[in-house]
């Protein structure tokens, strides 16, 4: 988009020392801005690739990284579960319910030893409640952790069933602080967590549950709804150009028009109209539309292929061609940017919608990518943001992705919008 | 070829629109004049009651609530957000280097959907842990140690605010438009100014904003029609709270006909919602008539 003439600003300015430094001033403001623009979705990125407890620290961190401590011998990744406040020991139970186990005890309880002619007091849960056992039983001691020393527990991803099944088998310890160091770690896993949490327990195949079948849902709605767009807009902007029909002016009229209705206008009867039709709980409300046309699309081709040169329609209607003939090898060809650019628009439009499909799908096994992800939020609160930006991530990126591929197209087609004033 | 064939042939590669705009636009806008007027749940056939519907809504307290939180909002973000594009467009207009890149990252959170970008916004703003307050934490502790930043989206008083700001991020597709129009201005305008003395300052006020008028119009009247249906984003992270403080109309609405099958009264609230933004819209272009300038006209 820069003109081809390096040497002038946009306000006609030719370069000398009083722009040079006008120019300074500029691009200071915009790398300012640029950085304030960036920030949230560096940030999102940042903390998707946290684990849980780093994206709860005060001042943030921007690097994630992996806790490590030595573990039986072995420097692993751990989580920090607390400093101890108090003289501690760990024990392994000769008796009781949980024969066999090791576990971390206060050295001193009421200003009395803990551990009494090698027998202590020792809680264990049971039915996932915690008791007491009514008598103290025979322990073995592991380990004296002085006060300040860290209980840590190896990281273990966050699968959800997987972590009940491992929570047992994970192994922990209690080490000086001297023994804990962190180091840039980028933790890839928090990704499988979000599509495994997503994914229902019974589920039959990897793709019948959760985020693989929300992304079919979305792909599945977004080809529909963008073949439905370009032929039918492709149709109707051929007529709107080169086809003189009664009416064709007041049509158009109001085809503009009702650019200006906000959906909320026509939201309650259009749900009836689909309801009437039993197409609530189905995907056709979503994209059964895109196949009838819409206003702004046909907006958009009608000005592109009113530039195109009128000779060649004519001459290819001379040799005979008909109308459909004429759009198909004549204006599609050199429509092709301008359909890009609408095929481009729809997409983007059916991957966001939220509205749409939370009010059209009922089954959970039909739902889109944006439903998906709102379900999984609503589900575990505000908490596992770790997991949420992962989510977030996944529904975003190929949005990025295909602009990045697609930018000219896409920045052609903005700038066009703009051009209807 | 006979005159009425090419009639026909446009009639019919126009029917896919003519059935759209019909079943899709035009009907479901009558219909919710007819259902204004009636008691209407999707259970039961609509039932015509008259006014009631609209006597209900100027006796609902929490209406006016709603209506006065869509009013503020719209009044905010729609400066604030004409301010911040038009404010980006002219700086990037007046630099070569890097405009392209910039745009892009300008671009960029305007393609994040609502659901993911509500969702990010929540952690950002989140009172304890956010971003945004770690970043204003030692700030606010300098001027006064007695400050603290407020919770954002759980106080009454900054989650309408707090929603404008995230709204801010979202305002590259505006800044591309004007940055487009921008370079559309004949560079012989500010060499004509130069040779009168112009300054950069005069000839952005004289010039360029002049030029640029149809579009900052354009532009503001979709910021009306956008600000008013806003929905997604205070749907997922308030829930239309605290205390109803980010409860806006669309919501409001849509609370009515899906949450409580009052699809009359909902119809009549969104016919005061068109009504608002067609008055808006009406008295944007009366303002406009001597302050926009169409060149050629």
């Amino acid at each position: 988009m820069a003109k081809e003439d390096d040497q002038v600003s946009g306000y006609g300015e030719k370069v000398g020392r009083h722009t040079t430094v006008t120019s300074g001033a500029l691009q200071l403001i915009l790398m300012a801005a640029a950085s304030l623009f960036l920030l949230p979705l560096v940030w999102m990125a940042v903390t998707s690739l946290k684990p849980l407890d780093q994206t709860m620290t005060l001042p943030p961190t921007w690097i994630p990284r992996a806790t490590l401590a030595t573990l039986e011998g072995q420097r692993t990744i751990v989580v920090k579960e607390k400093k101890l406040a108090e003289d501690s020991v760990i024990i392994e139970q000769l008796g009781g319910h949980d024969v066999g186990k090791k576990k971390l005890l206060p050295a001193m309880t009421n200003d009395k030893p803990a551990i009494v002619d090698g027998k202590a007091v020792v809680k264990f849960t049971q039915a996932g409640r915690e008791q007491v056992e009514p008598a103290p039983v025979p322990v073995k001691v592991l380990k004296h952790c002085p006060k300040g020393y860290w209980h840590v527990i190896e990281w273990a991803p966050e699968y959800s069933e997987e972590r009940e099944k491992s929570q047992k088998d994970l192994r922990w310890d209690c080490v000086p602080p001297e023994d804990i160091s962190a180091t840039p770690h980028a933790f890839w896993s928090n990704y499988g967590s979000a599509v495994n949490r997503m994914q229902a327990q019974d589920a039959e195949h990897w793709y019948s549950s959760g985020f693989w079948r929300y992304l079919l849902n979305t792909l599945f709605v977004c080809l529909m709804s963008v073949t439905g767009v370009v032929v039918s807009c492709t149709l109707v902007a051929y007529a709107f150009s080169f086809l003189d029909f009664p009416g064709r002016n007041v049509l158009f009229g109001v085809t503009l028009a009702v650019m200006m209705v906000p959906f909320p206008a026509t939201m309650v009867p259009l749900f009836d109209v689909f309801r009437s039709l039993g197409w609530t709980g189905t995907y056709k409300p979503l994209w059964a539309p895109a196949w009838f046309g819409g206003a702004f699309f046909i907006f958009l081709l009608r000005q592109f292929f009113l530039g195109l040169p009128k000779d060649l329609l004519d001459a290819a209607r001379i040799d005979g061609c008909t109308e459909l003939e004429i759009l198909w090898h004549v204006v599609v060809p050199l429509a092709r940017p301008a359909l890009a650019m609408v095929a481009l628009f729809q997409f983007m439009g059916a991957w966001k919608d939220f509205m749409g499909p939370m009010l059209y799908l009922t089954n959970k096994s039909q739902f889109t990518l944006s439903v998906g992800l709102q379900a999984l939020q609503s589900q575990h609160g505000g908490t596992p943001w770790h997991i949420l930006m992962a989510a977030s991530m996944m529904f975003s990126l190929p949005l990025i992705v295909l602009f990045l591929i697609a930018r000219k197209t896409f920045m052609r087609g903005i700038a066009m919008t703009g051009i209807k004033g | 070829m006979a005159a009425t064939d090419t009639r026909a042939k446009g009639v019919v590669f126009a029917l896919p629109w003519i059935l759209g705009l019909g079943i899709f636009t035009l009907y479901p806008f009558c219909a919710s004049i007819y259902y204004s007027f009636t008691d209407f749940s999707v259970l039961q056939a609509p039932k015509w009651i008259g006014v009631t519907n609209f006597q209900e809504i100027a006796a609902d307290a929490v209406f006016w609530k709603v209506l006065r939180n869509t009013l503020l909002y719209a009044g905010l973000s729609i400066p604030a957000g004409l301010l911040v594009s038009l404010t980006l467009a002219l700086v990037l207009n007046g630099v070569r280097r890097g405009q392209i890149l910039y745009s892009v990252i300008f671009y960029l959170p305007h393609l994040i959907p609502g659901v993911a970008s509500a969702i990010l916004w929540m952690w950002i703003l989140n009172g304890e842990f956010g971003l945004l307050n770690s970043a204003l934490r030692p700030v606010l502790e300098l001027i006064s140690p007695s400050w603290a930043p407020p919770v954002w989206l759980n106080d009454t008083r900054f989650a309408l605010p707090a929603l404008v700001l995230m709204g801010l991020w979202g305002v590259g597709q505006s800044a591309f438009i004007y940055l487009a129009t921008l370079q559309d201005v004949p560079q012989e305008m500010y060499e004509a100014a130069e040779i009168d003395g112009a300054t950069t300052w005069q000839k952005v006020r004289f010039i360029t904003i002049p030029m640029i008028s149809p579009i900052i119009f354009f532009n503001v009247i979709m910021g009306i029609i956008g600000a008013f249906q806003v929905f997604t984003e205070p749907y997922l992270m308030t829930g239309g709270g605290p205390d109803r403080a980010t409860y806006f109309l669309p919501h409001y609405i849509w609370d009515h006909a899906f949450r409580y099958l009052r699809m009359g009264y909902a119809c009549a609230m969104s016919w005061i919602l068109f009504l608002i933004i067609l008055l808006l819209t009406m008295v944007a272009f009366r303002l406009s008539k001597d302050r926009v300038y169409y060149a050629g006209r």
